[in-house]
């Protein structure tokens, strides 16, 4: 069989990512990553349904637990459905406060 | 950013460090009034950077008239249908709190009432948290409804807890499952008029 080289997503077919900081003022669970992404998802999935919380990708880059802020990653469409869904979310991790939301990652 | 927040926040520590986190600069304490004797005795802590007001809820519409301090916002409680026209109808400087029922208690007529008397209308956003099946499908009516007839509204969390407040960002983007735009929304927030 000949070998072809897998070709590159072009750029303008690839999903834009936009960065979004989160900080969490007195936080009612710890800070794991796998607790906030459930908590994530679910709220997003309550707010906007399951196929937009699939669409919207929400990774979560880095959590720093001393200054108790989230950088998550997520599709650039859904980005206000997120944003929106947090107010779900407060339920269980407690008040958030969304510090900035920039389109690459060297902004924040 | 303006709010409106129970009088019970106020002993929650630290309380000014997260208001001002959340970049609350005007806060408006409110006391609900079940009785004409509860209107004495409140009194406002003093803080160094946020700027307190008081308020009065007000169960029923009778009491209006038991309300002699002047600068005070004055919310009466809706939730009835009687309830809702009382606030909309009364001449005093009064204003309708959350207009939501256990059932569809706000219609066209109340608020064309609400526009010819130039009254505000204060929704509880954590309504929506608490009875959030009835919440939801009211507030998709009533908001749709105001706005096309450009009457003012405010949001409003009416917290008790530090964990009731609302980053204005969220809300903002909360309120657009409402059909109100960011900017709409914003000024709403702010405290501003539509145009």
């Amino acid at each position: 069989m000949r070998k072809t080289k897998l070709g590159v997503i072009r750029p303008t077919l690839r999903h834009k990512k936009r960065y979004i900081l989160l900080k969490l003022i007195n936080p009612m669970v710890t800070m794991e990553q796998k607790k906030l992404f459930s908590v994530f998802t679910l709220s997003m999935q309550k707010a906007s349904g399951v196929f937009a919380q699939v669409d919207a990708n929400i990774t979560i880059l880095d959590i720093d637990s001393k200054s108790k802020t989230i950088l998550i990653r997520l599709n650039k469409e859904y980005i206000d459905e997120f944003t929106g869904s947090l107010f779900f979310a407060q339920n269980e991790i407690g008040l958030i406060k969304v510090l900035e939301i920039k389109s690459t990652i060297k902004g924040i | 950013m303006i709010d409106i927040v129970s009088e019970k926040l106020l002993e929650e520590d630290n309380i000014e460090k997260t208001l001002l986190e959340l970049n609350i600069d005007k806060l408006y304490v409110c006391r609900t009034i079940d009785k004409k004797e509860e209107l004495s005795g409140f009194t406002l802590p003093i803080f160094e950077k946020v700027c307190l007001n008081k308020s009065y809820l007000l169960k029923s519409p009778a009491l209006l008239s038991s309300v002699k301090e002047k600068g005070v916002l004055t919310l009466i409680a809706g939730g009835s249908l009687n309830a809702n026209a009382a606030a909309l109808t009364s001449k005093a400087d009064a204003s309708l709190f959350n207009p939501i029922g256990s059932e569809l208690c706000f219609d066209e007529g109340l608020a064309e009432l609400a526009r010819q008397n130039k009254k505000t209308i204060y929704f509880n956003v954590n309504e929506i948290r608490v009875n959030q099946h009835k919440a939801i499908r009211q507030m998709q009516f009533i908001i749709p409804l105001l706005k096309s007839k450009g009457i003012e509204m405010r949001f409003v969390t009416f917290a008790k807890k530090v964990n009731e407040l609302v980053d204005q960002t969220i809300l903002e983007c909360f309120l657009e499952n409402f059909w109100l735009e960011k900017t709409t929304s914003a000024r709403f927030l702010e405290g501003g008029s539509i145009k």
